[in-house]
C-alpha cells in the first residue's frame, strides 16, 4: 500500500505528531504507514484522509501486483 | 475518543489494583509471621514483592494520569492505538499475561508441597512471558 500521506504532511507543514494527534493515533504508527511497514485500517484511513479533504483513494493507492 | 467513559474504566481499574496490592501485602505479613523460612516462603516473598511493586507502580501512573486530562489523553491514544492493538494480539496479549500470572500463583501453592514441579511452573511463567515479549519487540520492528 503507498500513501501520499508524507508529501501532504509537508504540504500543510504538519509534524507526524502533529498529525498522529489530530487522528487519533501514536507518531510510531503514522511513521510506519508513511514506510509502508503498516497498513492502516479503513476508520483510520477515512480520518487522516477526512483530516485532508480529500477522499481515501487520493491518500492511499493499492500496488497492483 | 469518549474520554469520560474512559476515565471511568481507569477508575474502575484502579480499584482492582488497588485490591490487587492489598492482597500482596496480606499475603505477604500473614506468611512472614506463619510460615516458616524455606524455598517456599522466599518465593511467596518474591511474587509479593514484585507484584506490590508493579501495582504501585501502574497506580502512581494511572492516577497521575487521571489528574490530567492531556495525559489521559495520550494514554488512551497509546492504549487504543490500532498498530499497538495489532502488535499486542501477534504477541498474544493479554492472555500470555494472565496464564502466567496463574501459572505463578499455582506455582506459589505448589511450592509447599513439591518443589520441583513449583519450579517448572515458575519458570514455565517466565519463559512464556518471555516469548510473548520476544515476538512482541520483532512485530514493533517490523510493523
Amino acid at each position: 500500500m503507498e500513501t501520499k500521506i508524507k508529501e501532504l504532511r509537508k504540504q500543510h507543514k504538519l509534524s507526524q505528531e502533529e498529525l498522529a494527534d489530530a487522528v487519533g493515533t501514536t507518531r510510531q504508527t503514522i511513521t510506519s504507514i508513511e514506510t509502508g511497514k503498516y497498513v492502516a485500517s479503513l476508520p483510520l484511513a477515512y480520518k487522516i484522509a477526512k483530516y485532508f479533504g480529500l477522499k481515501i483513494e487520493d491518500v492511499f493507492m493499492l500496488e497492483e501486483e | 475518543m469518549n474520554l469520560e467513559a474512559y476515565r471511568k474504566k481507569v477508575q474502575r481499574r484502579l480499584v482492582w489494583i488497588r485490591l490487587l496490592a492489598v492482597i500482596f501485602v496480606v499475603v505477604e505479613l500473614v506468611g512472614s509471621r506463619f510460615v516458616p523460612d524455606g524455598n517456599a516462603s522466599n518465593f511467596v516473598w518474591g511474587l509479593c514483592v514484585g507484584g506490590g511493586f508493579m501495582a504501585l507502580v501502574v497506580l502512581f501512573q494511572q492516577s497521575k494520569a487521571l489528574k490530567d486530562d492531556e495525559k489521559l489523553r495520550k494514554m488512551y491514544i497509546e492504549e487504543h492505538d490500532e498498530r499497538q492493538q495489532a502488535i499486542r494480539a501477534k504477541a498474544g496479549q493479554p492472555m500470555v499475561i494472565y496464564l502466567s500470572l496463574g501459572l505463578a500463583m499455582t506455582a506459589a501453592v505448589v511450592f509447599f508441597f513439591n518443589e520441583v514441579v513449583a519450579a517448572t511452573l515458575a519458570l514455565a511463567a517466565v519463559a512464556q512471558m518471555l516469548v510473548s515479549l520476544i515476538v512482541k519487540l520483532v512485530c514493533m520492528k517490523r510493523m
